[in-house]
């Protein structure tokens, strides 16, 4: 004896478990994906005499040896209180820093590359200075769950305009979670 | 587990992985192949080993010798982060990838024989909080009779010895290298050099100073060569060597006026083979005995004479030369300076290179023509294997 209301959301519930079967089967060959993922040259810049220590940027390249394509969709760190990942975009003549809430692309056999000036890895809230020769350690979470765990040394390098250290610029497209 | 072996094994940058699948907490591992496709092509030299590749590798046909002076405040922490950084930049370098945040790594391309050496100066012992004191055999070389020695050239806390087949590659090394030391240390001096270690057909020679001498053949090799060099301790530095580093002025004027007879006299050797002046051949040995008309074929100020291991109780060392043109500006306008920068490496600086250099110093006739202007001692770090770092023993436990 179903309410109306009830069927609905028992309906609801189904095409959602539908959704989720087919979500399941898509994370596990994102999982499968993001398992070969080899993370190669990571580094972070070092925030020690930067105008903004409170954040900064960490790069590397991400490799998929794999048939199909892989996702990063969130990192975290240790030294960090939430991290995010960013790209620097031409927006109406100038460079600016937007969130990627869809997370980077690793296209199957081909690699994505995460540097200054591009994507990166935006590291906020840290909970100490970064100095050239430190070690951060960066979890990395795929599409499907797979998790790797990186260390990176932290290397110094000359700031940019509208660079990794400093407050995002407020570009209107720039949505900060 | 992630170590350092994780990172600083660049390929193998990798993963330590945690990594969990969606379904039933299924391990997903990662296979983690560290073999990269696309990968620079095989370096000459590799940045692992027992020893640092550039000690006992030929004079490069560019080589740059680099110092740098410790910043105030690094400490024994500063300097071993120092020394991870600059094992990243080696390793890249050496394999020909672009040091981490290269903003210019095209540039890194390998197939040029790149080869660094990382060394420290006796005041970078000195900074607070390391424990170990300079190996014994790193000691001062005493300033010389004939010496004229200049700040600008001489002494240094650290020293990188940068080579390669061409200069360009030379020159971005050592950018990169300076560029990620400059939260520690600042350059203080450079000396270019250059060396041609082939002939005409390709083949592998000693070389020539800009004497036009045949220069270095009196080297040792085999286990001679690894007696001379290798430091047999303390612990730490099990693999290291010392570096003398002197920069000698040649007046290359005053030499072209010779005859080639006083030439070949000052040196003992023929200017054409390098072969001693009672042989016939480069590599045969001296007859230091040997008499023409009553006098000695090989003079008793014969530079090879004074600096043979038979005039100084079996002492050796491994020497190894570049040569340097360049320009100073003097009152009197422009002046061409010309020389050798002259590296010597060996287990003890007190023991083997001072003694020999004093002998010279007091009696060698080719101190005519050359003047010593700088002069550094370095101790070399012992190598490090993948997923190590230069120093580490040094600076840790």
């Amino acid at each position: 004896m179903f309410s109306a209301p009830s069927l609905r959301r028992l309906s609801l519930a189904l095409l959602g478990a539908t959704t989720a079967l087919t979500l399941t089967s898509c994370a596990d060959d994102a999982g499968a994906a993001a398992a070969s993922v080899v993370v190669e040259n990571a580094w972070v810049r070092a925030t020690t005499g930067a105008q903004d220590a409170s954040m900064t940027g960490a790069f590397m390249t991400l490799r998929n040896p794999g048939s199909s394509e892989a996702r990063l969709v969130r990192a975290a760190s240790p030294v960090a209180a939430r991290a995010e990942l960013h790209v620097m975009a031409m927006d109406g003549g100038t460079k600016h820093m937007h969130r990627v809430r869809t997370g980077f692309r690793v296209p199957a056999g081909d690699a994505a590359v995460l540097e200054p000036g591009g994507r990166h890895v935006m590291l906020m809230g840290l909970t100490a200075p970064l100095a050239a020769g430190d070690e951060v350690t960066l979890v990395l979470t795929f599409a499907g769950g797979v998790t790797k765990t990186v260390v990176a040394p932290v290397k110094a390098f000359a700031e940019e305009k509208g660079g990794y250290a400093g407050a995002p610029s407020p570009a209107p497209a720039m949505s900060m979670g | 587990m992630t170590s350092r072996r994780q990172f600083l094994g660049y390929a193998a940058t990798a993963v330590a992985a945690a990594g969990s699948g969606v379904l039933g907490g299924r391990a997903l591992d990662d296979p983690g192949p560290p073999t990269a496709s696309g990968r620079a092509r095989v370096p000459s030299y590799s940045p692992y080993g027992e020893h640092q590749a550039g000690v006992l590798a030929p004079a490069s046909a560019v080589l740059h010798v680099v110092a740098l002076d410790l910043l105030p405040g690094v400490d024994a922490a500063a300097l071993g982060r120092l020394l991870r950084v600059w094992t990243s930049d080696v390793e890249a370098l050496m394999s020909g990838r672009p040091p981490l945040g290269d903003p210019a790594g095209e540039l890194a391309e390998g197939g040029n024989g790149m080869v660094v050496t990382v060394g420290l100066g006796p005041r970078a012992f000195a900074v607070d909080g390391l424990r170990r004191p300079a190996p014994p055999g790193l000691v001062p070389v005493p300033r010389m009779r004939h010496d004229a020695l200049e700040p600008g050239w001489s002494g240094g806390d650290l020293v990188l010895v940068v080579g390669a087949d061409e200069a360009t590659s030379v020159d971005h090394a050592v950018r990169r290298l300076l560029v990620d030391a400059a939260p520690f240390a600042r350059l203080r001096w450079r000396q270019r050099g250059s060396w041609r270690g082939t002939d005409a057909h390709g083949r592998r020679v000693t070389g020539r100073n800009l004497f036009g001498q045949v220069d270095g053949t009196g080297n040792p090799t085999g286990q001679a060569l690894a007696d001379a060099v290798w430091a047999s301790g303390p612990p730490w530095f099990t693999g290291g060597t010392t570096l003398v580093v002197r920069r000698i002025r040649m007046d290359l004027d005053a030499w072209d006026r010779l005859t080639r007879e006083e030439q070949e006299a000052a040196l003992g050797r023929r200017l054409t083979t390098g072969a001693p002046l009672t042989g016939a051949h480069e590599r045969d040995a001296v007859d230091f005995a040997a008499r023409r008309d009553g006098r000695l074929v090989v003079p008793a100020d014969a530079h090879v004479r004074l600096a043979h291991p038979s005039s100084n109780g079996g002492r050796r060392i491994l020497r190894k030369g570049v040569n340097y043109s360049d320009e100073r500006v003097t009152p009197q306008g422009v002046v061409a300076d010309h020389g050798l920068v002259f590296l010597s490496f060996q287990a003890d600086v007190g023991r083997q290179l001072v003694p020999v250099q004093q002998r010279l110093d007091e009696a060698d006739a080719l101190n005519r023509w050359t003047t010593a202007i700088g002069s550094a001692e370095f101790a070399v770090l012992p190598g490090f294997p993948r997923g190590g770092w230069l120093g580490q023993a040094l600076l840790e436990g």
